[in-house]
């Protein structure tokens, strides 16, 4: 009977014993099939998501570096069209810088020609000279007027007048 | 009838310098020409028609109570500026057989003034008003 008195208060712990290791098999079976997952595990779990998110979002922030690579190579490529046409304008521009060239050069050729124009009226005028009081005399003959003159001084009347009366005649 | 188609836009004047009666007429003409080159041509003109003075104390006393430059008058007169000038319609008149004076000519036709002469121009006029009428 003592045995049992002293059984009896050492079984139970005992008992307690393995009710405690058969809740303890209990939540490692549950961790083992997915079930209930304690607070810490899923804390823990957690942690490791977030990491896996944060190296998940890590080739998303390459992405995105590539995003910007790519936009920065859209801008590049913007740019690209952009110097181009820079370029281009620059070609333009150079070509207008050579085109006033090209225009100096087209209008020196005149300059030359009006030069030798010049020298040939110069040639022309002497010849002219000589033969002007001919030219005059034929033009007064022709016209009764005299270049250089002011051709109505010894006119009245309207110029586009249908009836022209030429009178020719002596103050005596 | 003349003044009357010129005012009326009809007709155009021209005078042309004969010069049959030697230096009066060359004096005169020059005169003209010289008074023409300040812009008094015409009272030059009706100057010698009227008073037929061809000196050239005349011609400058003129130049002066016309406000001209009486001496660039003057010079003109006495450089005979315009002499190739009336000597070349007197010339072209010659050439075309006008010899007597004055002759008037209607669109380059027509001779002497005579009744005939003044009766074309009044028919062209008439006709011309017709047709703008």
């Amino acid at each position: 009977m003592t045995i049992r008195m002293a059984t009896l208060p050492g079984m139970l712990p005992a008992t307690l014993v393995v009710a405690l290791l058969a809740a303890l098999g209990l939540i490692l079976a549950a961790c083992s099939s997915g079930g209930d997952v304690p607070e810490a595990v899923q804390e823990s779990a957690v942690a490791a998501t977030q990491s896996d998110q944060q190296q998940e979002d890590q080739p998303a922030t390459s992405y995105r570096a590539g995003q910007s690579e790519t936009a920065e190579g859209e801008a590049a490529e913007q740019s690209s069209p952009a110097e181009a046409e820079q370029a281009g304008e620059s070609a333009d521009e150079a070509g207008q810088t050579d085109a006033p060239e090209q225009e100096q050069a087209t209008e020196a050729e005149p300059q030359a020609s009006e030069q030798s124009e010049e020298a040939e009226t110069e040639d022309a005028t002497s010849s002219e000279a000589e033969a002007e009081p001919e030219a005059m005399v034929g033009q007064i003959i022709e016209t009764g007027h005299r270049a250089g003159l002011f051709a109505n001084r010894n006119v009245v009347g309207s110029p586009d007048a249908p009836i022209v009366i030429t009178e020719y005649s002596d103050f005596l | 009838m003349i003044d009357e188609l010129v005012r009326t836009g009809l007709a155009r004047f021209e005078y042309r310098h004969i010069l049959n009666h030697g230096p009066p007429s060359v004096a005169a003409a020059l005169a003209t020409e010289c008074g023409g080159d300040q812009g008094r041509w015409w009272d030059f003109h009706d100057h010698y028609m009227t008073t037929q003075d061809f000196s050239r104390d005349g011609a400058v006393a003129l130049a002066a109570s016309l406000s001209l430059d009486t001496e660039q008058f003057a010079q003109c007169l006495d450089n005979e500026v315009h002499l190739e000038l009336v000597e070349g319609q007197h010339r072209a008149a010659a050439q075309a057989g006008f010899n007597r004076t004055p002759t008037i000519r209607i669109n380059g036709e027509g001779g002497a003034v005579n009744d005939a002469l003044i009766e074309q121009v009044q028919e062209l006029a008439a006709q011309l008003e017709s047709e703008e009428g």
